[in-house]
């Protein structure tokens, strides 16, 4: 146990360093912050509401840059997509946050929270997931044909309508190589901001299938570029927390160098896949943490009763990081026996790059 | 010398419960989220009991 003298609790620091690794890991492999799984994660432990979104805020922005320089290493960042998106973010939290507070005014704050944590994480879920499940049938097919599947596919009809929207700047984005209206990116990033902003998250989890389904890039493309967005947000966040005062540096410190290897092997990792291997865990992770929110809300609408519905929530947040991450690890692990010419489960061969 | 992971693929090859979980995703899927949820049990117990 480790005395953090400036959050006044007591926690143990290889947790800490095991959770900066496991978020580091899906943080680096799907390209979301994990603020959904660190800060409920930090409350178990014994930190104050406030200081746990300061450090894990701080974190984020820490573990954030170390995933976007490797994702830069493997060309997966797509900067005007970037700084375009970055512009319609801003607007959209700032909208979001003014919802929320008209939210705490009337009081409904928290339900209406997690009513929308729940229906936006679901609804993406299924998506994401009926997606997934017919691009890897597709590329299953592909493979018996003895067609190469190449690194992505996907069959979601909705960026081609997206992309024939002619409002002029149309921007022509090199690397994710999609030609769009600019004004579809800063919608996309204001609606993923706005829900981000009102939600109190980063939003990795909503822009990353955003750019995917709606813009059209690639899944790769869409994880590195969203990591930049959580540099600039994480690190204005960051900066925002620890002027109030809300960051335990030690605790900081400690889930960072956990995170440091995470975030290079996450997204390392992202190098032996194809894009539905991505989806895949994007889409696992959006329906634990549903679950999680949703024994929170039943918790919540039951009158704080049923304390088991509170452990279970905790399990699910803590269970969620370590499948994750166990996910992760298995799939590089296939891929490198793919690679080498060993048996590796069916299903496993048309989500691996050759 | 081939390690556990090595040896329990290796059979897998042959037949048997092992190979139908690993190549059923969806029981792989189950299995991978039995083992973090006793992972997740175990930290609550070791660490995090008394602190809730």
């Amino acid at each position: 146990m480790f005395d953090f003298v400036i959050a006044g609790v007591q926690a143990p620091i290889a947790l800490l360093m095991f959770v900066g690794f496991t978020v580091g890991i899906v943080g680096g492999f799907i390209g979301v912050g994990g603020g959904y799984m660190v800060t409920p994660a930090l409350i178990v432990f014994g930190f104050p509401g406030y200081m746990a979104s300061g450090i894990d805020m701080t974190h984020i922005a820490g573990k954030g840059l170390v995933s976007t320089l490797r994702h830069r290493q493997l060309g997966n960042i797509d900067w005007t997509l970037a700084l375009t998106m970055v512009a319609g973010t801003m607007l959209g939290v700032e909208l979001g946050v003014r919802t929320l507070v008209y939210f705490k005014k009337a009081g409904t704050a928290g339900i209406v929270l997690l009513v929308t944590s729940v229906v936006v994480m679901f609804t993406l879920f299924l998506y994401t997931q009926i997606e997934t499940r017919r691009s890897h049938r597709q590329m299953k097919l592909l493979a018996t044909q003895g067609r190469d599947p190449g690194r992505e596919l996907h069959t979601s009809s909705l960026p081609k309508f997206f992309q024939s929207i002619n409002l002029l700047p149309i921007v022509r984005c090199r690397t994710a190589r999609v030609v769009v209206s600019m004004w579809v990116i800063v919608l996309v990033g204001a609606v993923t901001g706005f829900l981000a902003g009102f939600l109190g998250v980063g939003g990795g989890f909503i822009r990353v299938p955003a750019l995917v389904y709606l813009v059209g890039a690639s899944t790769h493309i869409a994880v590195g570029t969203d990591l930049v967005e959580i540099v600039f947000s994480g690190g204005y966040g960051a900066l925002r927390h620890s002027i109030e005062g809300h960051v335990d540096m030690m605790a900081v410190l400690f889930m960072i160098s956990g995170a440091l290897f995470g975030a290079q092997l996450g997204s390392i990792a992202t190098a032996y896949v194809r894009g539905p291997a991505i989806r895949y865990v994007l889409s696992y992770s959006l329906i634990l943490a549903t679950l999680g929110a949703a024994m929170r809300l039943i918790y919540v609408l039951s009158g704080q009763k049923n304390e088991w519905l509170s452990l279970i929530a905790v399990m699910l947040t803590l269970g969620e990081m370590i499948f994750l991450c166990l996910f992760i690890i298995s799939l590089l692990y296939f891929a490198r026996r793919n690679r080498r010419g060993e048996w590796v489960p069916d299903w496993v061969k048309p989500l691996v790059i050759t | 010398m081939t390690t556990p992971t090595t040896d329990t693929l290796e059979k897998a090859k042959g037949g048997g419960i092992m190979k139908w979980v690993l190549n059923s995703m969806w029981a792989y899927w189950f299995l991978l989220l039995g083992v973090s949820l006793g992972c997740a049990a175990a930290i609550y117990l070791i660490w995090l009991k008394g602190t809730m």
